[in-house]
């Protein structure tokens, strides 16, 4: 085993152990921390030393190989250590020293998640996850007061989850699906289930919290003097106290616990009823019914298992005795049902107390306050505890109460519209000015002044139901009385783009809905905007190629939106082409002859080359200056560059360092390339490039922005400063009450509020997908870091020194062995050095990253497919890169990494197949050799094939693209063949893309043919002819 | 119309179809049974008239129907009225004590719980329940009857419902089973609950449900987990929806417990809110635009 020797981070696990949480820490690949070390070690990285409730041996069952414990996944990374087969149980224990964390402070682990001596483990994560959820479950009163009765009848009060709601139960089985064994891996809880454990640690950490936060409130001060004999006063006692023994004893004790156990079991549904439901319809007055005189009337049936299952209506209950059989109850009378259902209601909302007064109750009818008191407090009670409500429509739309509406134009004293506005012509831009007026509505009609100002009055009141031109809308008195003041405070007036967005957007924030928006103008245009309507532009026709239509569509919303000033961003998947549609944008700029300036393109340095050889494919009339590498210019000659250029390409750690001469010219747009390099706002080039100044800014994505918060503000920001607010505000308006809460509202107006500015097409769009072939072949151009270009120089210098004196048999052994050897080095430095074992590469993840220019662009590329929720296959013809792909992606996806070679047994090799199949993306990635890789397997679920190395063989090559692309695939397959730009790899695949006798040759023969080349011939095809290689991210 | 001048005393009881037919010699049980040891109870409180007038009225079949409510026996007789009588035999129920031993040792064969579920009674349940010191049939001064819900000597009645219901129980012990305290139903529960107390060591007054979603397998998920979905929204959840539809729980005692609960759920819900949106706000911190 070859390993780094320098000391590594702690590797924190926790194991349930005994009735609680001991953490234990991997060391080394071998070894345990010793507990009073980590205990030690736990408290300096900040964890505070209550938390911890001493040390211990836990008897951890872990896997081996040999004899000893194989290293878990994450000590690996730590390490970047390979260890194959590492599942193997041979029954014995491991004796580990752990330090016990008590159960109110697990969520405290979370604060090592940023020292440096203590890597979390993903069981870890999983406690955390944990902890989050029993918070969430105590914030949203979802946990029961219950009682435990042991063997020896005692009695003990405890705080327990409620898990029957589905939503809830949903997360909780969520987490079990995510558990990981290690968890379980203690003597202690051989045989227990790992669900009776999730339940179990879950009533630990609510108990334990309920009873610290009721005893820093004194609250068992509220049983002094209540009699012990009083059985909720005995139960209580156990609850609120330290001790959690129930003080009752003998026939005491049973008909307590008897007693608690029918009062929780109202809350689980009936059992006779084989999923039959009670169902409520309420339906309102007739139309000339008013208010005070209006009856509702709530109807009663019984519905069947399922949504659209089988309905019984009351009268028919009552009257036909074979009713029963139609739901399938044999066991239980209907009638009786109904009856027992109907007082489960009842307890749940007063309002159907009376409706037991019936012996065959079938409807009941209700004033409107009580109808109103049902609606607003009935209903979210009754749905929860399962019974069917049927509500008028009205009810369940944004129209049941009073609304306002905005109406927006461009102002007058603005210019007209854009039909005035060609490429490059005059800017609107943010500041522009647009006429604003807000107006009350109830459904689609408008309220007068004074209409509005008689119910704020009737409001006063009390919330009510109203009858109002002709329909029954809500009255609140907060939310109009929120009307009432916006409307005072302005009814109409003038603001910016920019206000009047927001405007529009948060119309809401006060709790009144937003129920329309009537734009015109440009206004309109804007605001349409992801719904594609906006001026169509032509594809220019300087551009080399053919837009698809979807791209076609694409530069004409880049073009609507630039002529406004506004950043847009482009977010289509990988592969439908954002370099040829800002290419095209570009050109079409320079229609007629115009000269607009320069657009500074910032990318990653691992694209710099495919950036400029699409634009020489593309749009060969650009002037495409590099700024990149050491020697990139800096002054006036940059200055002339730029002047010079339509396009200059650099790179993102570059911003920050030429960043007075970035500042110091004047562009015409900034494009950020990869934009989520920006993700982190508080980073020093994210803001460096936010200052960047530009009339026009674009980013490009190939990751759902719109799911990931901070990179969506990040994003905007530069695009639209100021637009969603400050960070702060925007964490607080959105990002928490979205993240955290899953408020689905908040998500849908955020997603309103960005979605004039960003473009995302997927490839299983309709629109899209009739329009892309079923399997489309790209060239990954990547560049190589310096080390790779000196190597790689150095190599061949060498070797063809050697060659000269070389002949026959050796000669072509010779030619053979530095083909090899440049191949490696294209993949990554580390195949060339020493002699490490070929299944155990020490070598730190994040160097294997920044040490080749092809593995920053696999990470790059695999990092949008994994956002996408799309699977890849990475075929290698070197194991030992295999290796090191699957240290490095297990690192930068988080996720499990399979990898498939000569060396994998014939049973393993179907059992990784079948994992990747059925797998989500939690197996996001198929690393495979070529050999073993390429034929018999069938990995339809992939539809990405990257080859990260060539074989210069079509045939060789396709049948491994084959594994994906085959019956059963039912997306496009997208194929990505990578070369290292200035090497061999970028000369070879010209020569086959430019079909000379060469390349004939090449076909069907592998790589013999280079043998045969003399070696001048030779040294022209592998000399390096870089330049603009890679420096160090 | 009957003319009231027609109208004379009824002295024989009304004709019963279907009632249950008791031998004239009193009914077929015989030994240490529960029925028995009912039959002989009442014989010994009961006069010779009582006896012999109530023996007749059985072989009359007069006895219509019995039924075992908690802490009774009730036979409906018909007698001489148009409308039938309710005899009682009242039946002290089983202490919680004597029950839960009944239970406890009944757990300890799972076979008893199958016994029940498929309509029977478990074997040992009689001599169980003497052996734990409980009674299933009082005797001497410990057996009253009540006759329309009011209290009544053993007259022949009596001796005609004790009768009757001595001889289908000597057939059936579950209505007497429910008179003191251990229907099948409920005892049927109770099993299933002490067999989990049992198995697991713990029994909770509420059920957690059983998942469809399987645990982790070492051999695959041992370092991670099956799945790395990210959670969901759960709810929306009314504010104290639980003990809303909760209620007043069924104990004695006057102490507010729902009133304790409800401030509970807020100030539990109000630390946690409080807790997280430090948290949160220490997140939100404006950038360092440095």
């Amino acid at each position: 085993m070859v390993g780094s020797t320098a000391p590594h981070p702690l590797v924190l696990h926790a194991s349930w152990a005994a009735g609680s949480t001991h953490v234990w820490a991997e060391s080394s690949l071998e070894d345990f921390e010793q507990a009073e070390a980590l205990q030690e070690a736990l408290i300096a990285a900040g964890l505070p030393a209550e938390a911890l409730s001493g040390t211990t041996l836990l008897q951890l069952e872990l896997p081996k190989k040999s004899g000893q414990h194989v290293a878990s996944d994450r000590m690996q990374d730590v390490t970047g250590v390979v260890l194959e087969d590492s599942g193997d149980f041979d029954g014995s224990v491991c004796e580990t020293p752990a330090v016990g964390v008590k159960a109110d402070h697990l969520g405290q682990l979370a604060q090592l998640e940023h020292s440096p001596s203590i890597r979390l483990a993903h069981d870890v994560r999983w406690w955390l996850e944990v902890a989050d959820f029993a918070a969430e479950l105590m914030l949203r009163h979802r946990y029961v007061p219950t009682l435990v009765r042991r063997r020896d009848r005692s009695l003990t009060a405890r705080w327990s989850p409620w898990l029957h709601d589905p939503t809830v139960r949903g997360e909780a089985e969520r987490l079990l699906g995510a558990m990981p064994a290690v968890i379980l891996a203690d003597e202690s809880v051989a045989g227990q289930s790992a669900w009776d454990i999730l339940v179990e640690v879950l009533v630990e950490l609510i108990d334990a919290r309920v009873r610290r936060v009721l005893r820093a409130e004194d609250y068992v001060d509220s049983l002094d003097g209540q009699s012990s004999e009083d059985p909720s006063v005995a139960w209580l006692s156990g609850l609120l106290d330290l001790g959690t023994s129930v003080a009752s004893d003998g026939d005491a004790a049973s008909t307590l616990f008897r007693g608690a156990s029918e009062w929780l079991g109202t809350l689980s549904d009936p059992e006779d009823g084989a999923g039959i439901r009670l169902g409520l319809r309420l339906v309102e007055p007739p139309k000339d019914a008013d208010a005070k005189s209006a009856r509702w009337t709530v109807q009663f049936f019984l519905q069947a298992a399922g949504e659209e299952g089988e309905r019984l209506e009351a009268d028919e209950i009552h009257n036909d005795p074979e009713a029963g059989l139609r739901l399938g109850m044999v066991r239980r009378a209907p009638d009786e049902l109904l009856l027992a259902e109907l007082g489960r209601a009842a307890r749940a909302c007063r309002e159907l107390e009376p409706a037991l007064e019936d012996a065959k109750p079938a409807e009941l009818v209700l004033d409107t306050v009580a109808a109103h008191r049902l609606l607003t407090a009935g209903v979210p009670l009754l749905r929860e505890a399962g019974i069917v409500v049927e509500l008028p429509e009205w009810w369940n739309t944004r129209d049941r109460g009073i609304g306002l509406r905005l109406s927006l134009a461009p102002s007058e004293s603005e210019s007209g519209s854009t039909s005035d506005l060609d490429a490059g012509a005059s800017v609107l831009g943010l500041d522009a000015l647009v006429d604003f007026k807000w107006e009350i509505s109830v459904g689609d009609q408008i309220l007068s002044f004074d209409e509005f100002q008689a119910l704020v009055a009737e409001a006063r009141r009390g919330p009510v139901l109203r009858r109002v031109h002709d329909q029954w809308v809500e009255l609140d008195p907060e939310v109009l009385a929120d009307a009432a003041a916006r409307l005072a405070a302005a009814r109409e007036g003038q603001g910016t783009i920019l206000e009047a967005m927001r405007m529009a957007w948060e119309g809401e924030e006060g709790g009144i809905p937003l129920t329309g928006i009537e734009a015109s103008g440009w206004v309109s245009e804007l605001l349409d905007s992801g719904s594609a309507n906006y001026t169509q532009v032509d594809q220019p026709e300087s551009l080399q190629g053919e837009l698809r239509p979807y791209q076609q569509r694409g530069l004409s919303w880049l073009a609507f939106l630039d002529r406004f000033g506004l950043g847009s961003c482009l977010a289509d998947d990988m592969g439908l082409g954002k370099t040829v549609q800002l290419l095209a944008l570009l050109l079409h700029e320079r229609k007629g002859g115009a000269q607009p300036g320069p657009t500074l393109l910032v990318v990653p340095t691992s694209v710099v080359s495919n950036w400029k050889r699409e634009a020489e494919r593309f749009a060969p009339d650009l002037r495409v200056s590099i700024h990149h590498g050491l020697e990139r210019t800096s002054g006036d000659a940059f200055d002339r560059m730029v002047e010079s250029s339509d396009i200059v390409v650099t790179t993102y750690s570059l911003v920050g360092r030429d960043k007075e001469d970035l500042e110091r010219a004047e562009w015409h747009r900034v494009v950020l390339d990869e934009a989520q390099y920006i993700k982190n706002p508080p980073t020093k080039q994210a803001a460096t490039i936010r200052a960047l100044p530009a009339r026009r800014r674009i980013a490009l994505t190939g990751t759902p922005v719109e799911n990931r918060l901070s990179e969506l503000w990040s994003i905007m920001e530069f695009l639209n400063p100021g637009y969603l607010g400050s960070s702060g505000e925007f964490r607080r308006r959105f990002a928490v009450p979205i993240e955290r809460h899953r408020d689905g509202d908040r998500a849908e107006r955020l997603r309103q509020m960005v979605r004039p500015f960003v473009l995302r097409r997927v490839k299983t769009d309709r629109s899209v997908i009739d329009d892309l072939p079923p399997c489309t072949t790209t060239i990954e151009h990547a560049t190589l870091t310096p080390e790779q270009a000196t190597l790689y120089e150095q190599a061949v210098s060498g070797m063809m020194g050697e060659l000269g004196e070389a002949e026959g048999i050796r000669r072509r052994g010779l030619v053979l062995a530095m083909l090899v050897r440049l191949k490696q080095i294209c993949n990554h430095p580390g195949l060339v050095e020493g002699d490490a074992d070929s299944s155990e590469i020490g070598i730190d993840p994040e160097a294997i990253r920044n040490r080749s220019g092809k593995c920053r662009r696999l990470c790059e590329m695999l990092e949008e497919v994994q956002a996408s929720g799309s699977k890849a296959l990475v075929f290698t013809q070197f194991r030992r890169m295999g290796h090191l792909l699957v240290s490095m992606l297990r690192r930068t996806l988080d996720r499990e990494i399979l990898f498939l070679h000569g060396g994998t047994p014939t049973a393993k090799r179907q059992e990784m197949v079948d994992r990747f199949q059925e797998a989500g993306n939690d197996i996001p990635v198929f690393v495979l050799s070529l050999k073993a890789g390429g034929v018999g397997l069938n990995l339809t679920a992939a539809n990405h094939v990257f080859h990260f190395d060539r074989w210069w063989n079509p045939a060789v090559e396709n049948q491994a693209t084959d594994r994906a692309f085959r019956i059963g695939q039912t997306r496009a397959v997208q194929v990505h063949k990578f070369v290292c730009s200035g090497t061999l790899e970028e000369r070879i695949d010209r020569m086959i893309e430019s079909k000379v006798e060469l390349a004939r040759n090449i076909v069907g023969s592998g790589e013999n043919w280079l043998t045969e080349l003399d070696t001048d011939e030779l040294r022209n095809l592998l000399t390096f002819r870089g330049g603009d290689f890679g420096d160090e991210e | 119309m009957t003319d009231p001048q027609y109208q004379h005393e009824r002295t024989e009881p009304r004709r019963v179809k279907k009632g249950i037919i008791v031998a004239e010699g009193g009914p077929d049980c015989t030994g240490d049974s529960p029925a028995s040891r009912l039959w002989l109870s009442v014989l010994e409180r009961s006069g010779t008239e009582a006896k012999t007038e109530g023996l007749r009225w059985g072989a009359l079949g007069q006895a219509m129907g019995i039924a075992g409510l908690p802490g009774r026996i009730r036979v409906r007789v018909q007698g001489i009225r148009r409308q039938p009588h309710e005899v009682d035999l009242l039946v002290p129920v089983l202490s919680e004590t004597v029950r839960e031993m009944v239970v406890e040792r009944l757990s300890e064969d799972p076979r008893n719980l199958v016994r029940i579920e498929e309509g029977g009674i478990p074997s040992n349940l009689v001599g169980l329940i003497r052996e734990l010191g409980g009674r299933l049939v009082p005797t001497g001064a410990d057996l009253s009857a009540e006759m329309d819900e009011k209290p009544i000597g053993f007259e022949h009645r009596v001796v005609c419902a004790a009768a009757a219901a001595a001889q289908l129980l000597e057939q059936d012990l579950k209505p007497l089973l429910v008179a003191v305290g251990l229907p099948m139903d409920d005892l049927a529960v109770l099993l299933r609950d002490a067999r989990a107390v049992r198995l697991r060591g713990a029994l909770t007054a509420h059920r957690d449900p059983r998942p469809t979603t399987a645990g982790p397998d070492p051999e695959r998920n041992f370092w991670r987990g099956r799945s790395s979905s990210q959670p969901e929204a759960m709810g929306p959840f009314p504010p104290l929806a639980l003990l809303m539809r909760l209620g007043k729980p069924p104990l004695k005692g006057k102490f507010p417990m729902v009133g304790l609960l409800e401030s509970i759920y807020r100030t539990v819900a109000e630390d946690v809110d409080r807790d997280r949106t430090e948290r949160d706000e220490a997140m939100a911190s404006p950038p360092q635009e440095n």
